[in-house]
């Protein structure tokens, strides 16, 4: 094999090994999009005025540009590393390393692991834009060392280094300071003593001065740090190392005045390593995933998918629960088959201290019809982290749905939203509802709220962890009729609190509904475990007689469990009942939410 | 001259000889349409000295043409949607129709034909307006609040700066709140503000001093909290505050903010010490300000419901049943000793709550405001303005400046002529600072004070709160601010009498 089919080749394995992490992380790319705005200025005059600005405005609009489709967006992102390693293939060309491919990867390899290395932190990223914005702050930097290296005049030379500080600092941030120091570092290689000293002198002073006189807003403590995403660094280290790697392998690359890749082996292994380290480190968490999946899937109101992907989960976090529970209500089926799913509760899989509440709150709380809570939370958020589309997508939800709210805040957000790239159509929909109040009405999400806003208001309820919430709000109701009793039902199950469940028990039969499978599993184990004979029987009856099919079932369940002995039947209990109330109450234990 | 420069001086030139060209149209039919403007100045008094009023008209039209025509002389036209007054020309027009009006007329071309709106009118009052206002601008969230900051406004010319902003000491793990920023007299030489947990501590500047004191005691239930300034002495009353905040599952006023417990001290600058005011464990005392002569003490204060006595969170319980009357107290600067309290204007008997006294400079009237109940009126949309007259013990709201929506948070200007407010009938959630003309016991329509852009979209989801104003601006930069904050806080002491 040739040597140049060997670099391509080998080029090409990284590129495809990226392009693949970048397919199964679909959606997140898409809930990149949902949470980009379109740079707000205001922001940035306002109080997001740092050095560094121009990075997570160009991130912000190229994560608009590739909000047309995921794929899109998964190519935009790797144009921007191939980007990326064209220039610093460029840089090291300039210093005549014919064999440094693989090398001139490393940056974009960096960033890419800092990108895919997302995980559930993008619910409570600070930083705007960061799908592009350290990349470009990588390219631009890399480009300003290739200017360096390009410039033959002396005089340039000596005021390079300085020019890239002055104007570079104020753009790009902590990438000009990267620069100079590239370009600082090659010129004491190449003896030029005055631009080296020049450059050290900008690179200490100037951002000094600018975050004195200009950025008022940087606690001076991150000065050196503006253009990076160091507020979110801050929190969380661990998870910025492969963007530090990228940002140390960009410096001192230039360095190396000859190629350290040789060989076509040491190319191979070079480029198999590459491959494995993006496969093995880019975070792949199968609820994380499946989470932000079911949350776009109910924003469309499309139930099915999201039990579809519910189903995949066999070890669901609560927040997938929650959102199940949420496509089963809607779709009138909760309880005869929220217990068919799994109900474990596995911690969410993050390093960082994020919360359920951070994840999800909007969302539930919207869904569940407690609108005031969702708007809080989507404020919460949008002050602690950063405004997001899909967070004033729910305040506008909210301001509509009141239907108290003053028209021109529902205004007011429509037009933030409508700002977008590709939101425009949204927008005219809930704008048409304003003027057209029969619109609303049969706004299918609008109708469902109407149910779930029948119900009396508790005085004081927390609302810091959102399924204890959403239980409690349901399980509050004194006189709850159709949907609200089936979800003061499921609460109670999901509790497992016997006595409210007998309490809207009587309200269902008062109301001659049919009875859901999983009350009827619930009933008939609640009287079961009271040893009331009479309870039993009357249960019985509610359920279509002794040989009706639950009654079978659970006679068949009760004299399995009264002879397996303890905990150790948990499989063979699960393969036969998994999908029935009695294996929840006997098996899931310890919900962890929150 | 070079060229370029030549080039520059006619680019600068351009818009000036641009709006000389801007002509009313003549022979315009009149409509009965009336015009509308956005933020409303229509029908509005305003100060002599106020900076350019910047308005966009909501009418329809293809066309538009502005006149404002000064009743005793001068007159602008602007063409266009957007009507952006410069300032050395609005001043002089405002100048020189003191005590005046200015009538506006606005033409819009429909289907290639000019019509003319029906007009309005911009009373100009002699008396001025403080040169300055100092206010917090923020997002209305609840118990997160990354970035924010407390700005000044010259309202004579529209220059608005920051004076202090929470990113300057920021820490992802802890937030910084400040809040509660006042003023001695509305001159800056002294004034104080809180900062909250990171850095915490109380801000005090006299002079060309700082400190940051910590006035949490043994012996009080919390950190000084709403500050009143002694006109004269340097002595600051604050409440003290348990306060709680609950959210609504459904009631449109979506939070509550109520006390389970509040008490009034008052902090001695000299001494840096603490001693209490009001410590009735039955009633709740808070909101304190002081007659303009420093002769007494007002305040709000409620007795505790029975089922409030209960601890913690028990308040959330019954936060509609606590009905706040104003109080004052005699002072004595001499001794510093205070008298019994006194009741100035009973709402428990009417089941209201009246918040936040503000006593007029002249001593005359109490402005405060009058809510269903509770003590945050910010949040309650019933919430009006009133005055009573503490000559005559006649009270009355102030209705041509009140709005259907929550308007609290009012303070005087140095002259008493003027009133600034808070108030969120613009779209039920974000507070704008509003004005309103105080003439013998009448207010006028108030008028927003123009935001930061022609639009408002800068500050668009943004609240103005806490208007105080200023005759001067503050001193200090917000990299002074920044360096006093990072001192570490000085306890104060506590004296038991």
């Amino acid at each position: 094999m040739k040597l140049r089919n060997t670099k391509l080749i080998g080029g090409a394995v990284v590129f495809i090994a990226m392009a693949l992490v970048l397919v199964m992380k679909l959606p997140v790319l898409q809930k990149m999009f949902e949470q980009s705005l379109w740079p707000d200025m205001t922001f940035y005059l306002n109080l997001g005025l740092q050095p560094g600005v121009a990075l997570p405005v160009l991130g912000s609009i190229l994560t608009q540009i590739g909000g047309a489709s995921s794929v899109l967006q998964a190519s935009l992102v790797l144009l921007s590393l191939f980007l990326l390693t064209v220039v610093m293939k460029a840089i090291r060309m300039s210093q005549k390393q014919e064999d440094s491919w693989m090398a001139d990867m490393l940056p974009a390899i960096f960033a890419f692991l800092f990108i895919s290395g997302f995980d559930y932190s993008l619910h409570v990223f600070r930083a705007q834009g960061l799908l592009y914005s350290q990349t470009l702050g990588l390219i631009f930097a890399a480009l300003a060392i290739l200017g360096w290296i390009r410039i033959k005049d002396k005089r340039w030379n000596l005021l390079y280094p300085a020019a890239v500080v002055v104007v570079g600092y104020p753009l790009i941030g902590i990438y000009a300071l990267l620069a100079a120091l590239a370009i600082v570092l090659t010129a004491l290689l190449d003896r030029r003593w005055g631009a080296a000293a020049l450059g050290v002198l900008c690179i200490a002073l100037v951002p000094l001065i600018y975050t004195h006189f200009v950025f008022t807003h940087i606690d001076t403590k991150y000065t050196f740090f503006a253009g990076s995403p160091y507020m979110d660094f801050v929190d969380n280290h661990k998870r910025f190392i492969p963007l530090a790697l990228a940002m140390v392998s960009m410096v001192i690359l230039p360095l190396f005045r000859t190629g350290f890749i040789k060989g076509t082996v040491s190319r191979v292994v070079f480029v198999l390593v590459a491959a494995a380290c993006i496969v093995a480190f880019s975070y792949r968490n199968h609820n994380f995933h499946l989470e932000i999946a079911m949350q776009q899937a109910i924003e469309r109101n499309d139930w099915d998918k999201a039990l579809k992907l519910a189903s995949k989960s066999g070890n669901p976090t609560r927040i997938i629960v929650m959102y199940r529970n949420i496509a089963l209500f809607h779709k009138g089926q909760i309880c005869d088959r929220m217990f068919t799913f799994s109900n474990e509760s596995v911690d969410i899989d993050t390093p960082a201290q994020i919360s359920q509440t951070e994840v999800c709150a909007p969302t539930v709380f919207f869904y569940n019809g407690l609108i005031n809570y969702s708007t809080r939370w989507a404020w919460e958020m949008s002050m602690m982290f950063q405004r997001t589309l899909d967070r004033y997508k729910y305040q506008a939800k909210v301001a509509l749905f009141t239907g108290k709210e003053n028209p021109a805040l529902v205004e007011k957000y429509l037009d933030i939203i409508g700002r977008n790239m590709y939101q425009r159509k949204w927008v005219r929909k809930y704008r048409s509802y304003l003027d057209n109040p029969t619109l609303l009405a049969n706004d299918p999400e609008y109708a469902m709220f109407r149910q779930l806003d029948r119900f009396e208001e508790v005085k004081y309820m927390s609302s810091a962890v959102v399924e204890n919430t959403i239980n409690n709000h349901y399980l509050l109701q004194e006189n709850p009729e159709g949907i609200m009793l089936d979800l003061a039902l499921a609460s109670a199950m999901t509790m497992k609190d016997i006595d409210m469940f007998w309490y809207y028990y009587d309200k269902l039969l008062q109301s001659g509904r049919r009875i859901p499978t999983h009350v009827g599993e619930a009933a008939i184990l609640f009287a079961y475990i009271g040893r009331n004979q009479a309870e039993i029987d009357a249960v019985a009856r509610d359920l279509g007689g002794p040989r009706s099919s639950i009654v079978s079932k659970f006679v068949n369940f009760s004299s399995e469990a009264s002879a397996a002995s303890s905990g150790e039947d948990k499989a063979k209990f699960k393969e036969k009942y998994g999908d029935t109330y009695w294996y929840y109450i006997y098996f899931v234990k310890d919900i962890t939410t929150d | 001259m070079t060229m370029i420069k030549r080039i520059i001086l006619a680019a600068l030139s351009l818009p000036f000889v641009l709006s000389c060209t801007v002509r009313c149209p003549e022979n315009a039919a009149k409509l009965d349409e009336m015009a509308a403007l956005s933020p409303d100045y229509t029908d509005v008094t305003i100060p002599f000295n106020l900076s350019p009023l910047k308005f966009s008209i909501a009418n329809e039209g293809d066309r538009f043409v502005t006149r404002l025509a000064g009743s005793t002389g001068g007159e602008l036209v602007f063409g266009g949607k957007d009507v952006e007054p410069g300032l050395k020309e609005w001043r002089s027009l405002l100048e020189e129709n003191k005590g005046a009006d200015l009538n506006g007329s606005i033409f819009v071309k429909r289907n290639g034909k000019w019509n003319e709106l029906g007009g309005f009118a911009i009373h100009v009052a002699e008396d001025p307006i403080d040169e300055y206002l100092v206010y917090r601008l923020l997002a209305p969230s609840y118990e997160f609040y990354t970035a924010f900051s407390i700005r000044q406004r010259n309202l004579s010319t529209g220059e608005d700066r920051e004076v202090y902003n929470n990113r300057m000491h920021y820490n992802p793990k802890e937030q910084q709140c400040m809040n509660c920023h006042q003023f001695q007299n509305g001159r800056t030489e002294n004034w104080q503000m809180h900062i909250r947990q990171v850095l915490g501590g109380t801000l005090i500047v006299t002079g060309d001093e700082a400190r940051k004191v910590s006035l949490k005691t043994d012996s009080t239930i919390s950190a000084g909290v709403y500050p009143a300034w002694h006109p004269e002495e340097k002595l600051i009353a604050y409440s003290v505050n348990k306060t709680r905040q609950f959210f609504h599952e459904k009631n449109i006023h979506k939070l509550e903010v109520q006390d389970p417990a509040s008490d009034l001290i008052l902090y001695d600058i000299d001494r840096n010490e603490v001693s209490k005011i009001a410590d009735d464990p039955l009633a709740f005392e808070t909101f304190p300000t002081w007659s303009p002569d420093g002769k007494y003490l007002y305040y709000s204060s409620a007795r505790q419901p029975e089922i409030a006595t209960l601890p913690s969170d028990s308040i959330a319980i019954c936060f509609d049943k606590i009905y706040y009357d104003i109080v004052r107290r005699s002072f004595d600067p001499s001794t510093r000793t205070f008298g019994n309290e006194e009741l100035v204007y009973d709402a428990k008997s009417q089941d209201l709550s009246a918040m936040e006294a503000r006593i007029s400079p002249d001593g005359r009237y109490l402005l405060f405001s009058l809510g269903e109940y509770g003590t945050f009126h910010i949040w309650h949309r019933g919430s009006d303005l009133w005055v009573k007259d503490l000559e005559t013990g006649d009270a009355w709201p102030l209705a041509e400046a009140n709005s259907d929506d929550a308007d609290s948070f009012h303070n005087w200007t140095s002259n008493g002529r003027w009133i600034a407010f808070t108030s969120r009938r613009d779209d039920g959630l974000f507070t704008r600072t509003y004005f309103t003309y105080f003439d013998n016991g009448k207010a006028s329509k108030a008028f927003m004070l123009p935001p930061r852009d022609l639009t408002g979209k800068k500050d668009r989801v943004y609240s103005y709160n806490v208007p105080e104003f200023t005759v001067e601006p503050v001193r200090q930069s917000v990299k002074d601010l920044s360096r006093m904050i990072s001192q570490p806080a000085i306890q104060a002491g506590y004296a038991s009498k």
